[in-house]
């Protein structure tokens, strides 16, 4: 019977044990950076057909990846939320594309530079004054929308010096969208 | 996977003797809440246990387990409230418990292991190795009846982290048969 005993606690006991710390004090944590609020994009001003914006992760969100960055493990979980609406234009679809440097100024720009990468998109838009000329992308939507290229650089970047640039740039040949209430979304894997 | 649940399995049936096995089976539901995990919120749990009770002291119990945890809302300083899908896990395994009491009252602390698939729209979907840790109280109101409580400690892993659920659950199995 003590054998019996000792193999019934064994069995119970070894699938806890063979597990590394790091797994059961595991977290996700969700976070966010704030677009500009709002930003245009306009294929027509020179300068402005895209939207240059230099995230820098320690400053925004600040403490909440600062804190964690030592125990980061991933990104479980990303989102690009706002309001797009079609000022003037046909129906498209707005993307967004990253680099891993932080470029300078923040606001308008020519074009999105050679090497970027397709992060997410397209979040279709419908034309100027039709009832899908405005939309709110849902939070699901957003998340299926994420280029694994550009996931994964993107992982690279926040496990990285956390600074990297996003590009917003329309896909028809004549667009002007406005931005509101824009959010990048992140949910941070961390664990000891 | 495979071996660590053979392992498990052999262990747990190297502890018995040729004894009588009584096999019973039930369905039980309850509530899971998320652990340390910002993106989902409080749900359901379900599922169906196979107790194969093999001597006194141990039974070894095969499982389907399934839980929908609720949506995560956030506006993050907008005036728009976002939700996004708290996800769905799906699963089967095999918990190992070490029971105590006599045939009325029983007390039992219990670990398992099993395969399961956490799925999330617009998300990819996690197939990985999850592990199961908790403590039970069974009542045995008639005969070859068992009414379960039990709370557990659910993580499924996914690279160096995992998802983790606490579950509390109310279950009921019946002694379908035994084997002599």
């Amino acid at each position: 019977m003590k054998l019996s005993r000792l193999l019934a606690v064994a069995a119970l006991t070894i699938p806890m044990v063979a597990l590394p710390g790091c797994i059961i004090t595991s977290a996700q944590i969700l976070t966010h950076f704030k677009l500009p609020n709002p930003f245009t994009i306009n294929s027509s001003v020179p300068g402005d057909q895209s939207e240059r914006v230099p995230v820098d992760l320690s400053v925004d969100p600040g403490a909440d990846y600062t804190d964690n960055k030592d125990k980061l493990k991933g990104l479980s979980d990303l989102a690009i939320l706002g309001t797009f609406t079609n000022v003037s234009g046909p129906a498209g679809a707005v993307e967004v594309y990253i680099v891993p440097t932080l470029d300078q100024p923040p606001g308008g720009a020519p074009a999105i530079p050679p090497g970027a990468i397709l992060l997410w998109g397209p979040g279709a838009i419908g034309a100027a004054g039709a009832p899908d000329g405005v939309r709110t992308v849902g939070w699901d939507e957003s998340a299926a929308l994420f280029s694994q290229a550009g996931k994964d650089l993107l992982i690279s970047e926040v496990l990285g010096d956390g600074q990297f640039t996003l590009y917003t740039i329309g896909t028809a040949g004549v667009y002007e969208i406005r931005v509101d209430d824009g959010v990048l979304v992140l949910v941070l894997d961390a664990g000891n | 996977m495979r071996r660590v649940f053979v392992a498990v399995l052999g262990l747990a049936l190297a502890a018995t003797r040729a004894q009588a096995a009584d096999i019973g089976i039930g369905p039980y539901g309850g509530v899971s809440i998320p652990v340390l995990n910002d993106l989902s919120k409080q749900g359901t749990t379900f599922g169906i246990r196979v107790p194969v009770n093999l001597i006194p002291l141990l039974t070894v119990e095969p499982f389907y387990a399934g839980s929908t945890l609720g949506d995560a809302e956030e506006n993050f300083g907008t005036p728009i409230t976002y939700t996004r899908d708290g996800g769905k896990t799906t699963g089967f395994g095999v918990s190992a418990l070490l029971t105590f009491g006599t045939g009325i009252f029983k007390f039992y602390p219990l670990a398992g292991i099993g395969s399961y698939k956490f799925e999330r729209e617009g998300a990819e979907d996690i197939s990985e190795i999850g592990y199961n840790l908790g403590l039970g109280f069974g009542v045995s109101p008639i005969p070859k009846l068992m009414v379960h409580v039990r709370g557990e400690f659910n993580m499924i892993t996914n690279g160096d982290t995992a998802v983790k659920a606490a579950n509390a659950t109310v279950g009921a199995t019946y002694a379908v048969f035994s084997l002599p």
